[in-house]
């Protein structure tokens, strides 16, 4: 399984990756909004986790680029991690296509949950175990 | 309405300075009017030097001033003590002394000018630009009545001579009393007619224009003011006065922001700033700064919109301003308070309210002078009427005995409507100082709001911060702590050691979750999102939490939910948030016996309640532990830990949902905290089909898997076959679930199985023999495929679509007996 996170911030990236790891799947990290798009258009990956606040682009705007691809690739699915608590915050990210929103402190079984849900979710036909 | 004084002449403290400005037009538009001296006869040698002097007193009045005595003294000598040309001189070194500054020195002058002018006939125009200059002079000096009477005798004069320009001007000075006076109807009114009346003077009709333009502006009635404006633009440009286009263009741009022309406002006051700037006028370029950065905000740029007030404003004192900066002011506090600086805002406000005040004193006495000036000149109109009427009705005598009775009827009647008149003033003045007074009050009131509500948004927005940035490094902590958590090789002490460091991150974050919520609470933020919800599924959720560690302290834990309605509408994040809150302040306050969750009905209501056996609270304080950072008493914070947050958000949500938290307590035997809200039954949907049916929610699946993403998946997908989805850790555990009953296959992921199982093949045997036939499904890895299945499993290589999955644990059986042979593989 691989796993894309756009993340400025070093230390969430590493704290994700670890998690990643004990439900072993493997992570690309990005630490701009511009480079996750890059990587996007590169390869196929199963899942995006995306951060809001960034410098230059943030998630939000990224987060309509990649919905606004008409390949696979805009139709990954997306989940949003961030620390932001605006009580209208999960229905501006779902209204915008994530998949669904992560509050930091990220609790390690819900974001494996939440993965895992997704996915089989909205694997369809080409869902594999 | 952009407001200047005189370049040249001094500027007086009232604010009045744009009348001087009004002056020093008149006297330049005097330039051409050649014959309003001398009248029929041909012009003397005196004549040309008295327009010498005239156009030497612009550029140096002092010279100006030696001249005209000069002149004086010349004509004197040639004409008599009485001539015109005595009183022209005489008026000429009036203006002198105004335009020195020695106002007080220019009255004799002028009164002995206009005494002479008066006797003379035919009366000649400078006789109404003497009475003119008197009534600048009164205006200057607040005397409006005064100013009135000599603007409106100057009109009279130059209506017999015939001087349509006079007219104009004295019509304008007429319009900018009423101005003053914020009789803006009337103000119109004159300009208008100035404007009628002559407009061939360009100078002239810029002023005419421009301040017709700020009294439409007033009045908002933008589309006629920009009308006006676009005229004086035009005039301007062509007299070559970058300092009017500067001012012209800033009154146009005020007009079309009102009128909703951002781009065009913007466009004019930056021109107006350019040329104000290449013209060197400080004055007007802070004043169309200040426009400018209004605009700059309505368009968004809010960095340049302080940038230009602030350069607007650089050294000067807020609290010595004058009348003139009222707009200046205005403009700075919208765009400070726009931006958010409170502090500047508050200032400009401050300024804004002391000039106000100051605004409508001078209208206020204007007005007032123009009621009572209008009354003594209506007055004096009836009172010639009347004689002459008497005139021609009488002989001498009749008429000197009824022209007495009549004065003393008619003064009698002057004195019942001057004292009308003065009680009505005294009426607008009360009235407006007690408007004043309202104002200056709303004013403070406001401002008081304004601070008050910003001091609470940053309260509120300090706690969002700040619950904002721990979570970051919390992240950090918790994080780590769950995935070392997770490493089974983990060392038992290390292990300790770790799940003190996360329980500690996981008290921080309850804390700063909580901080948010009241944060939320204060700000009104709070919200409740109410859907259908499973009741019984969503308590029980929450109660499995605090079961386990109540029953490791040693107390009892009850959960009963048998009165309990399975479906409700209410918002479940917010009521496990409630329940679980109480359950935890159970936990924490009971030492000894246990703990009850209940859910019943009573009426109309739903109760839950949880009940203690603890501490209990003292009568005292029953209300006070619901407020925020309240405990019962310090020591329970001490002992028991806690922010005290948890009741105050609770009864805070609890009326969110439409109902209340309500504490039954006996202080040493124990609490019970009903959380009641507002039954709202939702009925299950009415008909699923038949075929649904069958599909959902029947027995459960038994699964060993160890990946936690692979669970989450395998949950979701299985959700809609069964009932439960059982994941055991290694068979012993399976086995142990299957025996219970209800268990209709199994799952196993041989790579976990071999983890954790010693005895790999035996464990599927077993496995296979306790679940139907041919619903036990190993998944084995791709590198395993030449593996023998074990018998009566169904072996699956990886990857296997979900869809083949499903058939093969829940789908039709195709009738046989026997286990299926061999390795069934299957592709993407």
């Amino acid at each position: 399984m691989n796993i894309l996170y756009i993340e400025d911030d070093p230390m969430n990236r590493r704290v994700v990756r670890d998690m990643l790891d004990v439900a072993g799947a493997t992570m690309v990290e990005a630490g701009l909004a511009e480079e996750g798009l890059r990587r996007i258009a590169a390869e196929p990956f199963d899942l995006v986790l995306l951060d809001l606040r960034m410098p230059g682009m943030d998630g939000f705007e990224a987060l309509r680029r990649i919905r606004a691809r008409t390949d696979a690739a805009g139709t990954v699915p997306v989940i949003v991690v961030t620390a932001d608590t605006a009580t209208d915050l999960t229905e501006r990210c779902l209204a915008l296509g994530a998949d669904d929103v992560l509050f930091k402190p990220v609790a390690m079984d819900a974001l494996f949950d939440a993965i895992g849900r997704i996915l089989a979710r909205k694997g369809g036909d080409d869902l594999l175990f | 309405m952009i407001v200047v004084a005189s370049p040249i002449r001094p500027r007086r403290p009232s604010g009045t300075g744009w009348r001087r400005w009004v002056v020093l037009w008149a006297l330049l538009a005097m330039f051409p009017v050649l014959p309003a001296l001398g009248q029929r006869g041909d012009p003397s040698p005196l004549d040309a030097r008295f327009e010498a002097v005239r156009t030497a007193l612009l550029a140096d009045p002092a010279a100006g001033l030696r001249d005209s005595i000069a002149l004086e003294r010349e004509a004197a000598r040639r004409d008599g003590p009485a001539s015109r040309m005595v009183a022209a001189s005489k008026w000429l070194q009036a203006e002198a002394h105004v335009r020195l500054g020695q106002e007080a020195r220019a009255a004799r002058p002028l009164a002995e000018a206009i005494a002479i002018l008066r006797t003379l006939r035919p009366r000649t125009s400078i006789e109404g630009d003497a009475l003119r200059t008197r009534g600048d002079l009164a205006a200057d000096a607040a005397q409006v009545a005064g100013a009135l009477a000599d603007y409106q005798a100057a009109y009279r004069v130059y209506v017999v001579t015939g001087d349509r320009r006079g007219q104009a001007m004295a019509l304008l000075s007429i319009g900018s009393l009423y101005r003053q006076g914020a009789d803006y109807e009337s103000a119109l009114r004159y300009y208008g007619q100035a404007i009628d009346t002559y407009d061939a003077d360009p100078p002239l009709l810029v002023s005419l224009l421009n301040n017709r333009g700020n009294v439409l502006t007033e009045m908002k009635r933008n589309g006629a003011a920009l009308r006006d404006f676009q005229r004086a633009l035009e005039q301007a440009r062509r007299m070559d006065n970058p300092v009017f286009e500067a001012r012209i263009l800033g009154n146009l741009a005020r007009a079309q922001r009102a009128a909703g022309q951002g781009d065009a406002a913007w466009a004019s006051v930056t021109r107006g700033m350019a040329i104000a700037r290449a013209a060197d006028s400080r004055q007007v370029l802070d004043q169309l700064r200040t426009l400018a950065a209004r605009v700059a905000v309505d368009r968004g740029e809010t960095a340049l919109a302080r940038r230009l007030v602030d350069e607007a404003f650089a050294d000067v004192d807020l609290r010595t301003t004058p009348l003139a900066a009222r707009d200046n002011h205005r403009n700075a506090y919208a765009v400070y308070a726009g931006i958010g600086d409170k502090e500047k805002a508050l200032a400009h406000l401050e300024a804004l309210s002391r000039l106000d005040e100051q605004a409508t004193q001078v209208a206020t006495s204007a007005k007032t002078a123009l009621m009572s000036a209008r009354f003594d000149f209506q007055n004096q109109e009836l009172r010639i009427a009347r004689l002459r009427q008497d005139e021609l009705r009488r002989t001498v005598a009749f008429q000197q005995a009824s022209a007495r009775s009549q004065r003393m009827l008619f003064a009698a009647v002057a004195g019942a409507v001057g004292l009308v008149a003065i009680l009505l003033a005294i009426g607008v003045v009360t009235l407006q100082r007690s408007r004043n007074a309202v104002r200056a009050a709303n004013t403070g009131l406001n401002a008081a709001n304004v601070a008050l509500t910003g001091a609470l948004k940053a309260k509120s927005d300090f706690l969002a911060t700040t619950s904002h940035e721990i979570r970051t490094p919390l992240n950090g902590i918790l994080g780590m702590t769950q995935v070392m958590l997770a490493d089974p090789a983990l060392a038992d002490t290390t292990r300790d050691r770790i799940g003190i460091v996360h329980e500690a991150g996981t008290a921080m974050r309850t804390l700063v979750d909580d901080i948010l919520d009241v944060a939320k609470m204060e700000a009104g933020n709070l919200t409740v999102a109410p859907v259908a919800t499973d009741l019984v599924a969503t308590v029980a959720d929450v109660a499995r939490l605090w079961r386990r560690q109540a029953e490791d302290r040693g107390l009892s834990f009850v959960v009963d939910t048998a009165a309990a309605p399975r479906r409700v509408e209410t918002d479940p994040v917010r009521l496990r948030q409630i329940v679980s809150n109480l359950l935890s302040n159970a936990l924490k306050f009971t030492a000894t016996g246990g703990i009850e969750l209940r859910i019943g009905v009573a009426g109309d209501r739903l109760r839950i309640a949880v009940s203690d056996t603890g501490i209990g609270v003292p009568a005292d304080k029953v209300e006070a532990i619901f407020e925020p950072f309240q405990q019962a008493d310090t020591s329970t914070t001490r002992r028991y830990g806690g922010t005290g947050l948890g009741l105050a958000i609770c009864r805070n949500l609890a009326r969110a949902l439409g109902g209340d938290i309500l504490l039954d307590t006996v202080q040493g035997a124990g609490s019970t905290f009903t959380l009641d809200l507002p039954l709202t039954i939702v009925p299950f949907p009415a008909d699923a089909d038949a075929d649904a049916d069958a599909e959902t929610g029947q027995g459960a699946i038994v699964v060993i898997e160890r990946n936690p993403i692979a669970r989450s998946m395998l949950r979701t997908v299985f959700a809609q076959r069964v009932s439960e989805v059982f994941f055991a850790d290694d068979a012993v555990a399976a086995l142990n679930r299957i025996a219970h009953g209800d268990v209709t296959a199994a799952l196993v992921d041989a790579v976990t199985l071999r983890a954790v199982s010693p005895d790999v093949d035996g464990d599927l045997s077993r496995l296979a023999d306790a679940v139907p036939k041919g619903r036990c499904v190993v998944l084995y890895p791709p590198e395993d495929a030449a593996t023998v299945p074990v018998r009566d499993s169904v072996a699956v290589i990886k990857p296997v679509q979900g869809k083949k999955l499903l058939n093969m644990l829940f789908g039709p059986r195709e009738g046989r007996t026997d286990p299926p042979a061999a390795l069934v593989s299957h592709d993407a």
